[in-house]
């Protein structure tokens, strides 16, 4: 049933909180590439170097060095990062499962993987901006898939309030 | 109605089948060089497999934050116990596993690369060749299989937790 509290309210104080913690541990992550690259750290580039091939002209470059991980990864990261800030800071207490944002994943993840494997196989030469563009929406949209689709028991104010806003059906 | 209980207590389902499960799958996937050019896919691809063993083998259904903590710890396990194997090979044997093949891909990328960056990844590697294992290695290494698994594991866990739910919850 659609009107379930289990399918149809999922942003609960849980989630909200576990967005705060994405968001600063994002923003944290995104503060310490430019840091490390602001500086030119080897060492920072070499705690990095598992994540990322850090071929640096598909890296963004920020002051004394590039970023030690490519425009891609980047995207990623800070659409992550975006993904929990929207959630943390939009004002609705309630979210509508929507079966689209599956659907959007899917799209940005296979998008993602046309660009990589036309590339590899030399059809078309990507831009390292299409790349960021197209890593930031995979981040996003796999951090608002993840917190729309999780599942959170509620406390009583939490039912409250959503029965209250909940429409009556059938 | 169903006997099925609404919430399963979750210490009555020990992480181990999960963890061995994710490490494994991360161990074999980080030991061998293909991960510096997958980024962070095969510790994702862990921490997937880890969350998923445990969700089909008590079929439950899991918070974010348990599934997520379930994947990094595997990733931790498995990409932890495969530096403890390179270190090992490269202290006992002086080889370090996969370097060759990653020392090749790099200078691939540094032949095709434009003079500058060319220049400065061929003098990394040179660094890359003459570097000797010592304490700085070590403590490089602890932070970077902290921050990958950290990353992929979260990554992975979360959508193995959002993908697979079966039967009651479990707290």
């Amino acid at each position: 049933m659609r009107g379930d509290r289990g399918e149809h309210a999922v942003l609960t104080r849980s989630l909200r909180r576990l967005a705060i913690y994405g968001t600063m541990l994002g923003s944290m992550l995104l503060a310490a590439l430019f840091l490390i690259a602001w500086n030119g750290w080897e060492f920072g580039h070499s705690l990095f170097s598992h994540l990322c091939h850090q071929k640096s002209e598909r890296c963004f470059v920020f002051g004394a060095s590039h970023l030690a991980v490519c425009s891609r990864c980047f995207g990623i990261y800070f659409g992550m990062t975006g993904g929990c800030a929207i959630a943390w800071l939009q004002t609705k207490k309630v979210f509508t499962l929507n079966s689209w944002m599956g659907v959007i994943l899917g799209i940005c993840a296979l998008a993602n993987l046309l660009d990589f494997g036309f590339e590899w196989f030399g059809f078309y030469q990507n831009a390292i901006w299409t790349r960021a563009l197209l890593g930031l929406l995979l981040g996003m949209s796999l951090v608002l898939f993840v917190l729309l689709r999780s599942a959170y028991p509620m406390d009583r104010k939490e039912e409250k309030a959503v029965s209250m806003r909940l429409p009556e059906r059938g | 109605m169903s006997d099925e209980p609404d919430i399963v207590n979750l210490d009555d389902c020990p992480m181990k089948p999960g963890l061995v499960a994710g490490g494994a799958i991360a161990f074999v996937l980080t030991l061998f060089p293909m991960s510096y050019a997958l980024c962070c896919l095969p510790l994702a691809l862990g921490g997937f497999v880890a969350t998923t063993t445990f969700v089909f083998k008590y079929k439950v259904r899991l918070e974010l934050k348990y599934g997520m903590k379930i994947a990094i710890l595997a990733c931790l396990l498995g990409f932890g116990a495969s530096t403890v194997v390179y270190d090992l090979v490269w202290l006992a044997f002086d080889y370090r596993i996969g370097f060759e093949w990653y020392v090749s891909f790099l200078t691939g990328l540094a032949d095709s690369a434009p003079p500058p960056s060319g220049d400065r990844l061929l003098e990394s590697i040179e660094l890359l060749r003459e570097q000797s294992f010592g304490i700085g290695t070590f403590i490089q290494q602890i932070f970077t299989v902290i921050l990958a698994s950290g990353i992929g594991g979260a990554i992975g866990g979360a959508l193995a937790t959002v993908l697979f739910k079966k039967g009651a919850l479990a707290q």
